[in-house]
């Protein structure tokens, strides 16, 4: 018995150690659904929209998805802008690689802060070109670097950029950009594995109606007598009508009232 | 000779009685069965609205590489609308095959095109991601709670006397999504 109540006790401080650790990490505003940038590429785009965050309060977001099965690309973009955290501050861009298109939200108060036309002139010359020509990473690369320094110069904050994406596109010439190779063969392509359907639709299977959670939650719905409730039932309904009974005619007590209410129970569609 | 009558009214009134509670009661109980197989239709949706999605990826990369007018474009394009259409869940079911076979075709025939061998990442989509794609939608579809419901139902309702009875007072057998053979392709 000590042993046992010494195992689970170690058992319950494992499982208090590791639960931090186990715990979902904060959803990063730096997506690749279609698993098509470098790692170091994201990685450095997440360490850019936080410094972005920092220094003046807007949040970068990307998104990059394969297909959007039929989806509005503007449509969809501001659909994924009202789930993040910040929504109102937060400038998103979609890039749709298999359908060879992308668009770009934003909230009110990241529109105080790059205005419609500053983020129309950073699509068209720091992400269009090298999406179109499918070099994803130098796309997203250009596209946060452009946005940060057009942002440094409108609000003033100083922002941190060395060392990111690589140290000679730290420092790009204006509308310099030139695809590395011709279209279409695109930079290196990584073997996909579809990990989930949801990745390339735009509407997604939502978990509740998921087949097997369906199935699990209309049996935790589906509710009625159960067998305890119509033996209790039973034994109530003996003990008030089959007191004033000779019992000693039947013998079998409240056996007939559980048959009973288990009778009546299948008729009526009460039984669970 | 009054006790008589008195006790055969009683015996007609108890039969009378138990045929009516168990008329009502085959019919409640089936009713709210048949009702939620019903409520279970909208698992059915989702996952076509998934096919759905699955069969506009593929004509995406498709139309990139094949004229309007290829055949096998039209008829996954009609296919995916007879899907989306409110008609009986048979000819929706009957759509749904039409829709894999011409998704099995226009992939077949995406990958004899060169300019779909030349092109590294249509090729990816072709030969790996939209294939698994659509293998997943279509085991969802077989999967879908509504047909596995509806099955039971079909089974448990004909296969009982308490079914008889409450298709004599109307209760009807559910749909299931299975194509039919009259139904038009």
């Amino acid at each position: 018995m000590r042993k046992l109540t010494g195992l689970l006790s170690l058992l319950m401080v494992i499982v208090l150690l590791a639960a931090p650790a186990l715990a979902e990490p904060a959803a990063s505003p730096i997506r690749d659904g279609a698993a098509v940038l470098q790692p170091t590429t994201l990685a450095d785009a997440r360490t850019l929209a936080d410094r972005v965050w920092a220094a003046t309060g807007l949040r970068l977001a990307v998104d990059v998805r394969h297909f959007l099965g039929g989806a509005d690309a503007a449509a969809y973009a501001q659909r994924l802008l009202g789930q993040q955290d910040n929504s109102q501050d937060t400038v998103l861009l979609l890039a749709v690689v298999g359908e060879e298109t992308y668009a770009v939200a934003s909230g009110t108060g990241a529109e105080r802060i790059l205005g419609r036309d500053a983020r129309d002139t950073l699509l068209s010359r720091h992400f269009r070109p090298a999406f179109q020509a499918r070099d994803y990473d130098a796309a997203v690369a250009d596209f946060l670097l452009g946005t940060a320094r057009q942002l440094e110069a409108s609000t003033g904050a100083e922002i941190e950029l060395d060392g990111l994406f690589g140290s000679a596109q730290a420092q790009p010439q204006p509308n310099a950009w030139a695809p590395a190779s011709p279209a279409p063969t695109g930079a290196a392509h990584k073997k996909i594995v579809l990990p989930n359907l949801n990745d390339i639709l735009g509407d997604p299977i939502s978990p509740t109606r998921d087949p097997a959670r369906a199935r699990e939650q209309a049996e935790r719905q589906d509710r009625g007598l159960s067998w305890g409730s119509i033996i209790v039932i039973g034994f109530v309904l003996s003990a008030v009508f089959g007191s004033k009974k000779d019992r000693r005619v039947c013998g079998c007590g409240p056996l007939g009232w559980i048959l009973g209410v288990f009778g009546l129970s299948k008729f009526f569609g009460w039984r669970r | 000779m009054h006790k008589r009558s008195t006790a055969v009214m009683a015996f007609v009134l108890m039969i009378v009685l138990i045929g009516a509670s168990l008329l009502w009661g085959a019919y409640r109980g089936w009713s709210t069965e048949r009702k939620q197989v019903e409520t279970s239709m909208g698992t059915l949706e989702d996952v076509l609205s998934a096919r759905r999605e699955v069969g506009a990826n593929i004509l995406t990369v498709a139309r990139r590489h094949l004229p309007a007018g290829d055949p096998l474009l039209l008829s996954v394009q009609e296919a995916l609308n007879g899907i989306a259409q409110t008609g009986s869940l048979s000819q929706r079911a009957r759509a749904n095959q039409t829709l894999q076979e011409g998704m099995d075709g226009l992939l077949a025939e995406l990958r004899q095109l060169p300019s779909l061998t030349a092109d590294e990442r249509d090729s990816m989509y072709v030969n790996q991601l939209l294939p698994q794609a659509m293998e997943q939608s279509a085991h969802l579809t077989e999967q879908a709670e509504y047909n596995l419901q509806a099955e039971r139902f079909n089974r448990d309702f004909t296969n009982s006397f308490s079914g008889r009875l409450a298709r004599l007072l109307g209760v009807r057998p559910a749909e299931q999504f299975i194509p039919q053979e009259g139904d038009a392709p």
